[in-house]
């Protein structure tokens, strides 16, 4: 919070690029470690019944930031002095600060107690968080899970990074990665990043106010999204919202290179297709790709890909931030795509179709391990639709707790699981018998 | 995962908790956002390109900053981000 604050300070302060540059370096280092570590907090301490639930949130929290920023950008953009931009830069304070006084107030996650072997203290840090003694029966078995998972991801030993490409998980892996990267090749940063320069020069006089109709419907457009997800399952979900931005984008291209920029229902339409893009990119791909790719890896490999894959949503974030300006500028060395350049997002769009019909396995419903046995016995992802698991998380436990089991495949482990019942009902069989 | 606000019945202890959690991680969100969001307009107001413009003008003769500026302000957070966010994740590994 310290380094992020100096980032605040220097691009208030800042009057040229370089010290602004710095600053955003600065501030990006605080950003950097809140992203990271705040969604493994609140997975750590959030009680079962409301993970769901604060994972949303998460996601809603930074479209809800989005929009703030345009509204302070807005409401000070006339001033004619430095406060036009320092007062925007200087919010960041609060938020520092309402950050820093979280941390101060929230206890560390009994999970990391567990890891650095102190089970008084995670039972202590557990009780607070649910506001019970720490030998209530409740306590003593979620820390039970808690330890029992713990020494679990243990038992498995260390995957390596050559691991998350065996199998089938390395098409999992492909899976998630160009999910992630298809998010943000449909464009949708350019549009936060660079929209109110693009409109601005796109002839429409109140830019700012587009922003903050854009960033409104983002909000708005994310809610239905979390609820679609559980409703509707990812591979509709996924594929409505690809058919939907790529017509979007396709059109917001047309208009915007066929038709002059004098052209006022020209803006208009640009401005109402941009608007009705994103209402389809947060309701589906914006919080379904971090969905899919949190729940399509087995446990032992899950940290290694899934770093993997959000490496692959960052890596094109930047390379979107950095590459458009050359891209739609004009000017020497320049591409001067204009509004051509959403023909680019409404291409990948259209790919993001195939890409779903093609890679997506339907994985509404089903545990971890379930999941495994969908992507081994189900070779075409059109055809998850249909799957039933024959596996119950319940007679999997049973048999990996015999711990003899621990390397097996899903297909051993299922047919172990199948013996162990059989056995069982010999078992009452003779038992009767006699 | 469903959408819930309310405890399974029977769950003991107390929810309060629970929803600040959800609050001050959702606290971490606005941050987020707000950050990445707010250079979008900055990049676009007078008064900053009038300050910031190191005499690049555009095609009405306003003061403008040139395509590798603009680039280079709004990349550099995005990539720092991702290095700690990388760091951050290998130390977890």
């Amino acid at each position: 919070m310290v380094v992020f604050c100096v980032g605040v300070i220097l691009q208030t302060i800042a009057t040229d690029i370089p010290v602004f540059t710095a600053g955003r370096f600065f501030a990006g280092y605080g950003v950097g470690m809140v992203s990271a570590l705040i969604p493994l907090y609140q997975s750590e301490t959030a009680p079962k019944w409301i993970r769901g639930t604060v994972v949303g949130a998460y996601q809603w929290a930074i479209t809800i930031g989005l929009l703030i920023a345009a509204i302070v950008d807005n409401a000070t953009k006339d001033r004619d002095d430095t406060g036009s931009y320092r007062i925007p830069i200087a919010v960041q304070f609060a938020w520092a600060l309402i950050i820093f006084f979280g941390m101060l107030l929230l206890p560390e996650t009994p999970r990391m107690y567990i890891k650095r072997g102190k089970p008084e203290r995670a039972a202590k840090s557990l009780a607070t968080l649910r506001r019970l003694d720490t030998d209530h029966p409740a306590i003593v078995e979620e820390l039970g899970e808690i330890m029992a998972n713990h020494e679990y991801e243990m038992s498995l030993g260390k995957a390596t990074y050559l691991d998350c490409f065996r199998g089938n998980l390395g098409k999992r892996l492909a899976t998630g990665c160009l999910l992630q990267a298809l998010q943000q090749l449909t464009g949708v940063n350019f549009i936060f990043y660079y929209g109110t320069s693009f409109f601005k020069r796109s002839g429409i006089s109140n830019s700012f106010t587009v922003s903050m109709i854009t960033s409104a419907v983002n909000v708005a457009s994310t809610l239905p999204g979390l609820y679609l997800v559980e409703a509707w399952g990812r591979r509709p979900l996924l594929l409505f919202g690809a058919i939907g931005m790529s017509v979007c984008q396709f059109i917001v291209a047309g208009v915007g290179t066929g038709v002059g920029i004098e052209n006022l229902v020209a803006q208009r339409a640009l401005i109402a297709f941009v608007c009705i893009y994103i209402f389809f990119f947060a309701s589906s791909w914006g919080p379904v790709a971090w969905v899919v790719t949190g729940e399509i890896f087995p446990l032992k490999v899950r940290a290694k890909s899934l770093s993997m894959t959000t490496a692959s949503n960052w890596l094109l974030n930047w390379a979107i931030a950095y590459a458009t300006p050359y891209m739609v500028d004009d000017g020497p060395g320049n591409a001067n795509l204009q509004a051509k350049v959403f023909f680019v997002w409404g291409g990948f769009c259209f790919i993001c179709i195939a890409f779903v019909y093609f890679m997506i396995y339907e994985t509404k419903g089903l545990s971890l391990e379930q999941v495994d046995e969908l992507y081994g016995k189900v070779n075409k992802a059109w055809q998850s639709k249909g799957f039933v698991p024959t596996l119950s998380f319940q007679d999997v436990k049973d048999v990996s707790e015999q711990g003899a089991m621990r390397n097996a495949s899903l297909t051993d482990l299922e047919s172990a699981a199948i013996r162990k019942k059989s056995v069982q009902h010999e078992e009452i069989t003779t038992a009767e018998k006699r | 995962m469903p959408i819930q606000l309310r405890p399974p019945p029977g769950t003991p202890g107390a929810a309060w908790p629970a929803i600040c959690v959800g609050l001050f991680v959702a606290f971490g969100g606005v941050l987020f956002g707000y950050d990445t969001g707010t250079i979008g307009g900055i990049l676009a107001m007078p008064y900053w390109l009038k300050t910031f413009s190191t005499g690049f003008t555009d095609a009405d003769g306003l003061p403008a900053i040139t395509s590798s500026q603009s680039s280079q302000i709004v990349s550099i957070l995005v990539s720092i981000i991702e290095v700690i966010s990388a760091f951050n994740h290998l130390d977890r590994c």
